[in-house]
């Protein structure tokens, strides 16, 4: 046992390791539960940092494809003409920042809604493909899945800082990844991840799972309870 | 109160849903209507997806049409062959409108189908409706006139398979019926809506039934294309939301009780005025949604 541990404390003496040890992060819950009166919580970041320099954080959700549709004026009417897919766009996004960072480094970590990428199915044109990521982003902000801007860093003392990230009842279920960067100028000096599970649970879950792995069974309570509904209401009804 | 709807996965406001629910339920009450044809757009209005609208309404639609066919059994006012016939229609027409559906969602169009659908049979129901009603008001000796059924243009006598419907006394051929349920079954399956609306003047002045047959032959053929349009939506567009149709029919069973006493403090064709009145507002307003340039002209979705 005693060389193992040796080595462990040798390890821990190395560079590497102790820049890991820069930045500390935890989430308020590692867990989001929606429940049937589910209507949005908060999470909580913190994190303590052991070097000076500027903090971001990312808040990802599931990546899904999405469709973008344009509507045009054909005969009167407002329709859909024109659609196109991006791949892997994050179901939600929400990030914070203390301070304005480089450039290049807020464009290859992703932090910030003019640094996401995403990746329309087709080759498009530059004006195209810069007029339907816009649409996209605006349309994620309207719906509460894309922040309107950065979240503040509050720090509570020196080094030891939270974000706050509010959730609305909306928020697709999956895997979030949370990202924090300690940035020395143009330079990540430190970076730590943290996962956090949405989903829904208890009896919502369960009515959740039950439709999709017994569909045909669920169909079939739907219209039980649609007989039963018909019926009760048959009955009072006859009462009068 | 905030309700999470497990399929929908979203919140919505309980007391809405509920009270939407109490609505119709109340019209159906007062007027014997379904009041699918308002449910589908209101869901809509509120931010509920179409395709979960209108899946979730066929499971309402079936708690509806079992209240009313209870009644009309109970009388005997039901003519059950001409029902089966129709039934056979109504799940090819189901089957054709469940593929339609899906195939308008993947291309991006169900909400222009969905929008002008509403748009042309409301109005054109609203209005009808409200014309009826203002002369029936106005001018109290005005009596409908009675048409001629149909069936006996030689077009419909000539076509095959006969059947002998004992109930209603008539011998016509059993593809007038069936075309019938194909129609209804596509409403369903892509609307929502029994469409009774349309069957029961059809039935009436086509096939030629003795109108009191009518509503109860209607509603039974149409609480089986209802089932089989919500099982179907279960299964291939996991679209039927319990939760949802859960308030919907609280509210529904409550509002159809308190419809039923009204029927006694409520004059007849004064009250159809109101009801026309709210069928060509919402058709106007889906009509204004179509027509109007939208806020955005984007719209994202999850593929």
């Amino acid at each position: 046992m005693r060389p193992v541990c040796l080595l462990l404390a040798v390890l821990a003496l190395l560079p590497g390791a102790v820049r890991a040890a820069d930045l500390t992060t935890d989430l308020s819950a590692d867990h989001v539960d929606i429940t049937t009166g589910f209507n949005g919580t908060n999470l909580i970041v913190y994190g303590v940092q052991r070097k000076k320099g500027v903090i971001a954080v990312t808040l990802r959700g599931p990546e899904r494809t999405m469709v973008v549709r344009r509507k045009g004026q054909v005969l009167g009417a407002w329709i859909n003409v024109e659609s196109i897919e991006f791949h892997r766009v994050p179901g939600y996004y929400d990030f914070a920042q203390s301070d304005t960072l480089h450039e290049g480094l807020a464009g290859e970590k992703g932090i910030g809604l003019s640094a996401l990428d995403f990746y329309p199915e087709e080759r498009l044109s530059e004006n195209e493909a810069k007029r339907f990521r816009e649409a996209l982003i605006r349309n994620k902000q309207q719906q509460g899945l894309f922040p309107l801007q950065g979240r503040d860093v509050s720090v509570i003392e020196q080094g030891f800082f939270k974000v706050v990230f509010p959730l609305p009842a909306n928020m697709p279920t999956g895997t979030y990844r949370v990202d924090t960067y300690l940035i020395d100028g143009s330079r990540i000096a430190a970076q730590a991840q943290k996962t956090l599970q949405v989903g829904q649970v208890g009896f919502s879950a369960r009515i959740y799972l039950f439709a999709r792995d017994h569909a045909l069974l669920y169909g079939f309570m739907a219209v039980a309870l649609a007989f039963i509904a018909g019926w009760g209401a048959f009955t009072f009804l006859r009462r009068d | 109160m905030q309700v999470y709807l497990p399929i929908a996965e979203m919140a919505v406001s309980g007391e809405s849903i509920l009270l939407l629910g109490a609505i119709v339920g109340f019209l159906s009450g007062v007027f014997g209507v379904g009041g699918g044809f308002l449910t589908t757009p209101f869901l809509i209005f509120m931010g509920i997806p179409p395709a979960i609208a209108v899946g979730t309404q066929s499971a309402q639609l079936v708690a509806s049409s079992i209240t009313g066919v209870l009644g009309h059994t109970r009388r005997g006012n039901v003519d059950g062959r001409m029902a089966v016939v129709m039934l056979g229609g109504g799940l090819v027409g189901s089957v054709i409108g469940i593929g339609l559906f899906k195939l308008l969602s993947y291309i991006g169009q169900i909400d222009l189908f969905i929008a002008l659908s509403y748009v042309f049979l409301l109005g054109l129901i609203g209005l009808m409706m409200l014309g009826e009603s203002i002369k029936a008001v106005f001018f109290k000796r005005y009596q409908s006139t009675d048409m001629e059924p149909l069936n006996q243009q030689p077009f419909f006598k000539n076509l095959p398979y006969k059947v002998r419907f004992t109930k209603s006394r008539l011998y016509i051929s059993a593809l007038v019926p069936a075309g019938m349920g194909v129609i209804g079954g596509i409403l369903t399956a892509t609307l929502g809506i029994g469409g009774g609306f349309m069957l029961v003047p059809a039935m009436i002045y086509i096939i030629g039934m003795p109108s009191l047959l009518v509503p109860g032959t209607s509603l039974l053929q149409i609480i089986f294309i209802g089932s089989f349009a919500c099982l179907m939506h279960a299964v291939a567009n996991q679209t039927v939301d319990i939760m949802l149709a859960l308030l919907l029919m609280t509210g529904g069973v409550v509002g159809a009780q308190l419809g039923v006493r009204a029927t006694k403090l409520i004059k007849g064709a004064p009250a159809r005025i109101i009801l026309a009145l709210l069928i060509v507002g919402v058709s106007f307003r889906l009509a204004a949604d179509l027509f109007l340039p939208p806020l955005d002209a984007f719209t994202t979705v999850v593929r």
